[in-house]
């Protein structure tokens, strides 16, 4: 290990691990992890980098004290470990996967209680009785913090043992404040969401350490390529590439065609579209036409196409799109300046 | 939370001295609570504004807190060490913490006092009295005192039949009334939260027809027919008789608008006493509102002219982040240095706390870190009044046996004086001496431009014979 190598932390044996590997496959950084036991590996593509398997919950800690230059992990732990000195600086705050929520849930039968009000006055009611309101959750910080910004104080947090969403059932906690993806396992343990009590939606994210970075150019260079791969590669997911051959006298004629047609313009592409001829034997003039659209008007640029008679479309996705600039890497020179 | 040092430290002692002193003259005995405090002591009465403020832990599976503010402690110890619970006066001085981003201090220090066992109006005109006479003796001048009464807005929000819940929320929201279009962000943002769902109206209109028991009945036996089963940690009759309570408080907007709208008129109650009240009679006799509370702030201000209080303004609006208070409230604003302190009456706190009967008290408290921006705002040169450095430096790096010879010969007679290693121009001190490695000193007074070398024997009676007479 050199000292320029930049050190990267991502999870290891969770739910994000195999999302974390397959991300950085499609944004061409493949890691190469000799066997499964080793918790050190590389990026081929990128030698300067290291990789270190971690627990998710303990990579904000290793990037906060600057033992790792950057680290993928949920949002929702880089909220509850922020330690509010600006140490640690989220650098992609969206990579797309490990979507959750964290949620405050009731048991079902408290048919009473509904929202966030209906919970406060809860709160105020069990305070005249000299009683206080049990919240089992791994996320006191944010969950404190939450429910103070919604001036409700009367309540304690109780550590988690084991299966969390069993306490307000075993009844050492009256209710839970936790992730949740698809509100299975709530359901199960006959427990709803209430209405308004979402404290944090959350996903899986890059993380750095402010220091690290702004004090080595070396590594600040590795990070924007990591940046540009990523944000190029996630902002291709949104686009597709169409070709179509449409018949046409000249290129001129075809592409007047597609700047006068309001709904044809549209969907001209991120800048325009590009025609090209087609060399056939047959007499008549054929014109390859190529436009990127967005992922979703996929359907409406193929009907457009076909309108002036298009035929043999195909359809790519693209691997990369790349904007003139990085916004993300412009993004991070700017929290380094700040 | 900062250091102080110097100039400012010493400043800050001789403030706390000062008041401390004055609270004894006034009969207000002193005493020391612990910093560290059980939270759940804060968490009955204090209200969230300070709660959600408080540095709350949890050490060996204890809820601990470092205290917000001095009043809960202080009647905590009155009931633990006056179980007569005869009228007391008592008097404090204490750090207190409060984790609040926009405040330039998160330590800092209330002295106080709290006057335990008596409702009257002449009770509440005395503490004003006594914080007045605290200031005055510190020399601040350029400050008024903001008077309210807690009772004119809770009386009217609880005839509204608002729950607790909701009185807070308007309470808090009070501030936003300043603003332009304050009163109805306010009404919207209280709105989204309380606008019953359409779907809840037919059966609320019928629970409205029934008695409490025939309503909780019928709740207990759909929710059976319904198989939702109510056992857990709760009791099922409490879940009833919420659910039956939040049905029948129907839409809760017109009680919303009608409440913003009182107080959006109370915070118009503003200015000098005999024509605020005039027009406040006006307003509560409007809303049908007892007006015992505008009696005794008749009498309050009656009597604070009686005591010599000068200017003094009254605010309906005022409202404390505390929220144990029940009558008069008020507040002492400098002209520079902003919101000195205050107080008010708290005639349910010690019950709540554990006391045996209700008991009134009223006080107030002063922050010192606003008190010493007013003396420095006020001349600049008032740090330096209280900062009395030794008058002689004697500096013993050349010679320190007969250095220290003369300092035990100074220390004796009752001098101050330091040892330094250099005297320096940055001394403030009127002699500097200097021990010489031939035995003798060079005694230079600063004030005078003197200097003169004399034999150890001689020194003293060199400086008796200047202005260093005087002891210090």
């Amino acid at each position: 290990m050199s000292a320029e190598q930049l050190r990267i932390a991502i999870p290891s044996k969770g739910a994000l691990e195999k999302p974390t590997l397959d991300l950085l496959a499609t944004v061409g950084l493949r890691v190469y992890r000799p066997n499964d036991r080793q918790y050190v590996a590389s990026i081929p593509a990128l030698p300067q980098v290291e990789i270190i398997f971690q627990r998710a919950a303990d990579i904000y800690t290793k990037v906060h004290e600057g033992s790792v230059d950057l680290g993928i992990t949920g949002y929702d732990v880089v909220c509850e470990e922020d330690k509010e000195d600006h140490q640690v600086i989220v650098i992609y705050p969206k990579l797309g996967y490990g979507k959750c929520s964290l949620v405050l849930a009731v048991p079902d039968s408290w048919v009473d209680v509904n929202s966030i009000e209906d919970l406060a006055e809860l709160t105020l009611l069990w305070k005249e009785q000299n009683r206080i309101l049990r919240i089992v959750t791994k996320y006191k910080k944010l969950t404190r913090d939450w429910l103070f910004n919604h001036r409700i104080v009367n309540f304690a947090l109780v550590d988690a043992k084991g299966a969390m969403e069993a306490a307000p059932s075993m009844g050492y906690a009256d209710m839970i404040a936790d992730v949740t993806s698809t509100g299975t396992t709530l359901r199960e343990n006959r427990l709803k969401p209430i209405l308004g009590g979402t404290i944090l939606e959350s996903q899986s994210c890059l993380i750095g350490n402010r220091q690290g970075l702004k004090s080595n150019p070396e590594k600040l260079r590795t990070t924007q390529i990591i940046l540009e791969l990523i944000e190029a590669s996630l902002e291709a997911k949104n686009y597709t590439s169409i070709t179509a051959n449409v018949r046409g006298n000249s290129i001129e004629e075809i592409g007047m065609k597609f700047i006068h047609s309001p709904a044809l313009r549209e969907l001209a592409g991120l800048r325009g579209p590009t025609i090209a001829k087609v060399y056939t034997e047959n007499p008549m003039d054929w014109y390859a036409v190529t436009v990127v659209v967005p992922e979703h008007k996929l359907l409406a640029a193929i009907a457009h196409l076909r309108a002036v008679g298009g035929t043999d479309i195909t359809v790519f996705s693209p691997n990369y799109v790349f904007q003139e600039t990085s916004k993300s890497s412009e993004a991070l020179m700017a929290m380094l300046a700040g | 939370m900062a250091d102080f040092t110097a100039e400012m430290a010493q400043l800050r002692r001789h403030v706390a001295q000062e008041l401390l002193n004055l609270f004894h003259s006034h009969g207000y005995e002193l005493v020391e609570v612990p910093i560290v405090e059980q939270t759940d002591l804060y968490l009955r009465k204090s209200g969230e504004d300070i709660v959600t403020q408080m540095y709350d832990f949890v050490h060996k599976n204890r809820r601990l807190c470092l205290r917000p503010e001095m009043t809960a402690s202080v009647i905590r110890a009155y009931i633990e060490h006056f179980p007569a619970l005869e009228p007391r006066k008592l008097c404090y001085e204490g750090a207190v913490f409060r984790y609040d981003l926009h405040q330039p201090y998160r330590q800092f220090t209330q002295l106080g006092v709290e006057l335990i066992g008596k409702k009257s109006a002449l009770a509440d005109a005395e503490v004003i009295y006594t914080a007045c006479c605290s200031l005055a003796k510190l020399g601040i001048a350029s400050y008024q005192i903001v008077i309210g009464h807690m009772g004119v807005l809770l009386q009217f929000l609880r005839s509204l039949d608002l729950s607790d819940r909701l009185i807070s929320l308007l309470l808090s929201g009070i501030n936003l009334l300043d603003q332009p279009d304050g009163r109805n962000l306010l009404i919207s943002q209280l709105q989204e939260n309380y606008s019953q769902p359409p779907t809840a109206g037919a059966l609320a209109s019928v629970l409205q027809a029934m008695d409490t028991a025939t309503a909780r009945d019928s709740i207990l036996k759909l929710l059976e027919s319904l198989h939702i089963e109510l056992n857990g940690n709760r009791d099922a009759q409490e879940i009833a008789d919420r659910l039956i309570q939040k049905l029948k408080h129907r839409d809760q907007t017109q009680k919303i608008v009608r409440a913003v709208q009182f107080m959006a008129e109370l915070i118009q109650l503003r200015g000098e006493p005999n024509t605020t009240l005039k027009r406040a009679e006006q307003v509560l006799a409007n809303y049908a509102i007892d007006p015992q509370p505008l009696t005794e702030l008749w009498s309050i201000t009656d009597l604070l002219t009686q005591f010599g209080v000068g200017e003094v303004c009254l605010d309906l609006g005022l409202h404390r982040h505390l929220q144990y208070y029940t009558g008069m409230i008020f507040e002492v604003i400098h002209a520079h240095a902003g919101r000195l302190g205050g107080g008010g009456r708290y005639d349910d706190l010690i019950q709540t706390l554990g006391g045996k009967k209700s008991t009134p008290a009223t006080g107030f408290s002063l922050q010192l870190e606003a008190i010493c921006q007013a003396l420095t705002n006020d001349s600049q040169r008032l740090v330096g009044k209280f900062f009395s450095p030794t008058a002689i430096a004697l500096a013993y790096e050349h010679n320190p046996r007969q250095a220290i010879r003369l300092a035990q010969e100074l220390e004796r007679l009752g001098y101050g004086y330091q040892l330094v290693m250099e005297p320096t121009g940055e001394l403030k001190t009127q002699w500097h001496i200097v021990a010489q490695a031939d035995d003798s000193f060079r005694v230079i007074d600063n004030h005078n431009q003197t200097e003169i070398t004399l034999s150890l024997p001689h020194v003293i009676p060199h400086l008796k014979s200047h202005d260093l007479s005087r002891r210090i």
